[in-house]
Protein backbone atom coordinates (compact mmCIF):
# COMPACT_ATOMS: atom_id res chain seq x y z
CA UNK A 1 0.00 0.00 0.00
CA UNK A 2 1.59 3.12 -1.07
CA UNK A 3 0.76 6.47 0.12
CA UNK A 4 2.76 9.86 -0.67
CA UNK A 5 2.16 12.36 1.88
CA UNK A 6 2.50 16.01 1.47
CA UNK A 7 2.13 19.19 3.79
CA UNK A 8 0.33 21.57 1.32
CA UNK A 9 -0.95 25.03 2.51
CA UNK A 10 -1.92 23.40 5.53
CA UNK A 11 -3.17 20.61 4.84
CA UNK A 12 -1.79 17.37 4.67
CA UNK A 13 -2.21 15.70 1.01
CA UNK A 14 -1.79 12.09 0.57
CA UNK A 15 -1.89 10.42 -2.66
CA UNK A 16 -2.57 6.69 -2.69
CA UNK A 17 -0.37 5.55 -5.04
CA UNK A 18 -2.65 2.18 -5.48
CA UNK A 19 -5.07 1.61 -8.21
CA UNK A 20 -7.36 -0.05 -5.78
CA UNK A 21 -8.35 0.47 -2.18
CA UNK A 22 -10.42 -3.25 -1.51
CA UNK A 23 -10.35 -6.23 1.07
CA UNK A 24 -6.98 -7.00 0.53
CA UNK A 25 -5.30 -3.83 1.66
CA UNK A 26 -8.49 -2.22 3.17
CA UNK A 27 -6.70 -3.07 7.16
CA UNK A 28 -3.36 -1.80 5.53
CA UNK A 29 -4.65 1.24 4.08
CA UNK A 30 -6.47 2.21 7.53
CA UNK A 31 -3.30 1.12 9.61
CA UNK A 32 -0.93 3.43 7.18
CA UNK A 33 -3.22 6.37 6.84
CA UNK A 34 -3.71 6.88 11.19
CA UNK A 35 0.29 6.70 11.05
CA UNK A 36 0.26 9.22 8.56
CA UNK A 37 -1.96 11.38 9.91
CA UNK A 38 0.19 11.72 12.99
CA UNK A 39 1.50 14.65 11.19
CA UNK A 40 0.18 18.05 12.03
CA UNK A 41 -2.85 19.54 9.92
CA UNK A 42 -5.81 21.17 9.97
CA UNK A 43 -7.33 19.12 6.69
CA UNK A 44 -5.94 15.73 5.56
CA UNK A 45 -6.92 15.46 1.59
CA UNK A 46 -6.90 12.13 0.03
CA UNK A 47 -6.12 12.08 -3.27
CA UNK A 48 -7.73 9.36 -4.99
CA UNK A 49 -6.82 10.43 -8.69
CA UNK A 50 -5.09 7.16 -9.47
CA UNK A 51 -7.26 5.01 -7.42
CA UNK A 52 -9.90 3.03 -10.09
CA UNK A 53 -12.23 0.70 -7.73
CA UNK A 54 -12.96 0.98 -3.77
CA UNK A 55 -15.03 -2.00 -2.60
CA UNK A 56 -17.25 -1.44 0.64
CA UNK A 57 -14.38 -2.91 2.33
CA UNK A 58 -12.17 0.03 1.10
CA UNK A 59 -15.02 1.94 1.69
CA UNK A 60 -15.58 1.02 4.80
CA UNK A 61 -11.76 2.07 5.83
CA UNK A 62 -11.71 5.59 4.61
CA UNK A 63 -15.07 6.29 6.63
CA UNK A 64 -12.97 4.73 9.44
CA UNK A 65 -9.62 7.55 8.80
CA UNK A 66 -12.51 9.55 8.69
CA UNK A 67 -13.50 9.11 12.51
CA UNK A 68 -10.38 8.78 13.62
CA UNK A 69 -9.75 12.23 12.73
CA UNK A 70 -12.66 13.79 13.68
CA UNK A 71 -13.57 15.66 15.87
CA UNK A 72 -10.34 18.23 15.51
CA UNK A 73 -9.63 17.41 11.96
CA UNK A 74 -11.53 16.48 8.49
CA UNK A 75 -11.15 14.52 5.85
CA UNK A 76 -11.73 15.73 2.62
CA UNK A 77 -10.90 13.40 -0.55
CA UNK A 78 -10.13 14.59 -4.53
CA UNK A 79 -10.11 13.30 -7.77
CA UNK A 80 -12.53 10.68 -7.73
CA UNK A 81 -12.44 8.68 -10.47
CA UNK A 82 -15.72 7.78 -12.04
CA UNK A 83 -16.40 3.82 -10.65
CA UNK A 84 -15.21 5.28 -7.44
CA UNK A 85 -18.02 8.26 -7.43
CA UNK A 86 -20.32 5.77 -8.10
CA UNK A 87 -19.47 3.66 -4.74
CA UNK A 88 -20.01 6.68 -2.79
CA UNK A 89 -22.99 7.85 -4.81
CA UNK A 90 -24.54 4.42 -3.68
CA UNK A 91 -23.86 4.85 -0.62
CA UNK A 92 -24.94 8.05 0.24
CA UNK A 93 -21.43 8.82 1.29
CA UNK A 94 -20.91 11.82 -0.92
CA UNK A 95 -23.07 13.18 1.33
CA UNK A 96 -20.80 12.97 4.13
CA UNK A 97 -17.71 13.59 2.50
CA UNK A 98 -16.47 17.09 1.40
CA UNK A 99 -15.17 16.16 -2.93
CA UNK A 100 -13.27 18.26 -4.60
CA UNK A 101 -12.90 17.55 -8.14
CA UNK A 102 -9.35 17.49 -9.18
CA UNK A 103 -6.41 17.43 -6.56
CA UNK A 104 -5.52 20.68 -7.56
CA UNK A 105 -9.18 22.33 -6.67
CA UNK A 106 -8.26 21.03 -2.77
CA UNK A 107 -4.98 22.74 -3.01
CA UNK A 108 -6.41 25.78 -4.25
CA UNK A 109 -9.32 25.81 -1.68
CA UNK A 110 -6.69 25.43 1.16
CA UNK A 111 -4.29 27.94 -0.29
CA UNK A 112 -7.51 30.47 -0.41
CA UNK A 113 -8.47 29.56 3.02
CA UNK A 114 -4.92 30.32 4.43
CA UNK A 115 -4.00 33.27 2.20
CA UNK A 116 -7.62 35.51 3.31
CA UNK B 1 -23.58 -29.77 -11.66
CA UNK B 2 -26.46 -29.13 -14.60
CA UNK B 3 -25.33 -32.50 -15.64
CA UNK B 4 -26.65 -34.26 -12.44
CA UNK B 5 -29.39 -36.69 -13.94
CA UNK B 6 -31.15 -36.51 -10.02
CA UNK B 7 -31.21 -32.71 -10.17
CA UNK B 8 -33.13 -32.07 -13.45
CA UNK B 9 -36.59 -31.60 -11.97
CA UNK B 10 -36.13 -29.50 -9.69
CA UNK B 11 -33.54 -27.06 -12.12
CA UNK B 12 -36.00 -27.37 -14.82
CA UNK B 13 -38.83 -25.88 -12.92
CA UNK B 14 -36.78 -22.97 -11.78
CA UNK B 15 -35.61 -22.41 -15.27
CA UNK B 16 -38.90 -21.78 -15.97
CA UNK B 17 -39.19 -19.06 -13.08
CA UNK B 18 -35.73 -17.83 -14.15
CA UNK B 19 -33.28 -16.84 -16.67
CA UNK B 20 -31.93 -20.12 -18.01
CA UNK B 21 -28.70 -21.01 -15.59
CA UNK B 22 -25.04 -20.12 -17.40
CA UNK B 23 -23.85 -23.52 -18.00
CA UNK B 24 -20.92 -25.31 -19.56
CA UNK B 25 -21.29 -22.75 -22.88
CA UNK B 26 -21.24 -19.56 -21.00
CA UNK B 27 -19.30 -17.03 -22.34
CA UNK B 28 -16.84 -17.34 -19.16
CA UNK B 29 -16.62 -19.82 -16.22
CA UNK B 30 -13.74 -18.96 -14.20
CA UNK B 31 -13.27 -21.14 -11.22
CA UNK B 32 -11.17 -19.24 -8.25
CA UNK B 33 -10.05 -19.49 -5.03
CA UNK B 34 -11.68 -17.83 -1.99
CA UNK B 35 -8.98 -15.52 -0.79
CA UNK B 36 -9.15 -11.39 -1.37
CA UNK B 37 -6.11 -11.24 -4.04
CA UNK B 38 -8.04 -14.31 -5.92
CA UNK B 39 -10.85 -11.88 -6.16
CA UNK B 40 -9.15 -8.88 -7.59
CA UNK B 41 -7.31 -10.97 -10.41
CA UNK B 42 -10.54 -12.46 -11.14
CA UNK B 43 -12.14 -9.17 -11.50
CA UNK B 44 -9.22 -7.70 -13.61
CA UNK B 45 -9.50 -10.79 -15.96
CA UNK B 46 -13.17 -10.36 -16.19
CA UNK B 47 -12.75 -6.67 -16.88
CA UNK B 48 -10.14 -7.55 -19.69
CA UNK B 49 -12.52 -10.23 -21.28
CA UNK B 50 -15.98 -8.45 -21.28
CA UNK B 51 -14.91 -4.79 -22.47
CA UNK B 52 -15.92 -4.87 -25.53
CA UNK B 53 -19.28 -6.27 -24.35
CA UNK B 54 -20.20 -3.59 -21.89
CA UNK B 55 -20.27 0.21 -21.54
CA UNK B 56 -17.83 1.62 -19.23
CA UNK B 57 -20.62 2.62 -16.38
CA UNK B 58 -21.85 -1.45 -16.95
CA UNK B 59 -18.37 -2.70 -16.70
CA UNK B 60 -18.04 -0.75 -13.39
CA UNK B 61 -21.23 -1.77 -11.83
CA UNK B 62 -20.43 -5.57 -12.78
CA UNK B 63 -17.24 -5.07 -11.13
CA UNK B 64 -18.50 -3.78 -7.54
CA UNK B 65 -21.31 -6.39 -7.84
CA UNK B 66 -19.01 -9.24 -8.10
CA UNK B 67 -16.30 -7.50 -5.73
CA UNK B 68 -18.75 -7.49 -2.89
CA UNK B 69 -20.67 -11.24 -4.03
CA UNK B 70 -17.37 -12.67 -4.10
CA UNK B 71 -15.29 -11.07 -1.20
CA UNK B 72 -18.88 -11.51 0.67
CA UNK B 73 -18.08 -15.41 -0.01
CA UNK B 74 -14.91 -15.33 1.51
CA UNK B 75 -15.54 -13.51 4.21
CA UNK B 76 -18.72 -14.84 5.44
CA UNK B 77 -19.21 -18.38 3.51
CA UNK B 78 -15.64 -19.69 4.11
CA UNK B 79 -14.29 -17.22 7.24
CA UNK B 80 -11.45 -16.38 5.74
CA UNK B 81 -10.55 -20.48 5.77
CA UNK B 82 -10.50 -20.85 1.49
CA UNK B 83 -13.07 -22.81 -0.49
CA UNK B 84 -13.41 -22.81 -3.78
CA UNK B 85 -15.68 -20.18 -6.00
CA UNK B 86 -17.55 -21.12 -9.34
CA UNK B 87 -18.14 -18.00 -11.65
CA UNK B 88 -20.08 -18.63 -15.14
CA UNK B 89 -21.62 -15.20 -17.17
CA UNK B 90 -23.10 -15.46 -19.91
CA UNK B 91 -24.71 -13.09 -22.76
CA UNK B 92 -28.31 -12.59 -22.69
CA UNK B 93 -30.65 -10.07 -24.19
CA UNK B 94 -29.70 -7.02 -23.21
CA UNK B 95 -28.17 -8.14 -20.07
CA UNK B 96 -25.15 -10.70 -18.83
CA UNK B 97 -26.18 -13.34 -16.93
CA UNK B 98 -23.92 -14.50 -13.94
CA UNK B 99 -24.10 -16.98 -11.46
CA UNK B 100 -21.71 -17.40 -8.48
CA UNK B 101 -21.86 -21.13 -6.60
CA UNK B 102 -19.49 -22.02 -3.35
CA UNK B 103 -19.83 -24.76 -0.73
CA UNK B 104 -19.36 -22.58 2.43
CA UNK B 105 -21.77 -22.12 4.92
CA UNK B 106 -25.34 -21.10 3.94
CA UNK B 107 -26.90 -17.26 4.08
CA UNK B 108 -28.57 -16.96 7.34
CA UNK B 109 -31.99 -17.28 7.47
CA UNK B 110 -31.64 -18.90 3.99
CA UNK B 111 -32.16 -15.22 2.55
CA UNK B 112 -29.79 -12.61 0.58
CA UNK B 113 -29.46 -9.75 3.09
CA UNK B 114 -31.18 -6.83 2.64
CA UNK B 115 -29.33 -3.07 4.75
CA UNK B 116 -31.38 -0.33 4.97
CA UNK B 117 -29.66 2.72 2.85
CA UNK B 118 -27.83 5.15 5.05
CA UNK B 119 -30.24 7.91 6.58
CA UNK B 120 -29.25 11.22 6.14
CA UNK B 121 -27.63 13.70 8.08
CA UNK B 122 -25.24 11.31 10.52
CA UNK B 123 -23.16 12.98 13.01
CA UNK B 124 -19.65 11.35 12.01
CA UNK B 125 -19.42 9.34 15.08
CA UNK B 126 -22.66 7.50 14.05
CA UNK B 127 -21.35 6.96 10.41
CA UNK B 128 -21.80 3.02 9.67
CA UNK B 129 -18.12 1.63 8.62
CA UNK B 130 -19.61 -1.62 6.86
CA UNK B 131 -22.81 -3.00 5.82
CA UNK B 132 -22.36 -1.16 2.42
CA UNK B 133 -21.80 -4.29 0.06
CA UNK B 134 -25.42 -5.73 -0.30
CA UNK B 135 -27.17 -2.82 -0.67
CA UNK B 136 -24.67 -2.08 -3.92
CA UNK B 137 -25.47 -5.55 -5.20
CA UNK B 138 -29.04 -4.73 -4.86
CA UNK B 139 -29.01 -1.45 -6.16
CA UNK B 140 -27.25 -2.53 -9.55
CA UNK B 141 -28.37 -5.91 -10.11
CA UNK B 142 -31.37 -7.00 -11.15
CA UNK B 143 -33.66 -10.27 -10.81
CA UNK B 144 -31.42 -11.25 -8.00
CA UNK B 145 -31.83 -14.97 -6.93
CA UNK B 146 -30.27 -17.23 -3.80
CA UNK B 147 -31.18 -20.75 -2.93
CA UNK B 148 -29.12 -23.38 -1.33
CA UNK B 149 -28.48 -26.64 -3.28
CA UNK B 150 -26.89 -29.53 -2.04
CA UNK B 151 -24.23 -28.04 0.14
CA UNK B 152 -23.62 -25.36 -2.76
CA UNK B 153 -24.70 -21.95 -2.49
CA UNK B 154 -25.71 -20.36 -5.48
CA UNK B 155 -27.03 -16.98 -6.70
CA UNK B 156 -27.67 -15.75 -10.11
CA UNK B 157 -28.57 -12.54 -11.33
CA UNK B 158 -28.58 -10.12 -14.56
CA UNK B 159 -26.51 -7.23 -15.16
CA UNK B 160 -26.98 -4.43 -17.94
CA UNK B 161 -25.10 -4.30 -20.97
CA UNK B 162 -25.49 -0.31 -20.73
Amino acid sequence: MNLYAEARAGALHVQVGEDRIDAAVAIRFKDKMREIALQPSDRVVLDLSRVTFVDSSGLGAIVAVMKALAPARRLELAGLTPNVAKVFRLTRMDSVFTIHPAPEAAAEAAAVRHGG
Amino acid sequence: MAADPAAGGPQRRAAARHPPLPGPDADLNLVLEADPLSVRHVLRVMQTRLAAELSTSAAGSLEIVLAEILNNIVKHAYRGEGGRIDLAIASGPGALLCRVSDQGRAMPGGVLPDPARMPPGLAIEDLPEGGFGWRMVRDLAQDLHYRRHRGSNILRFRMALD
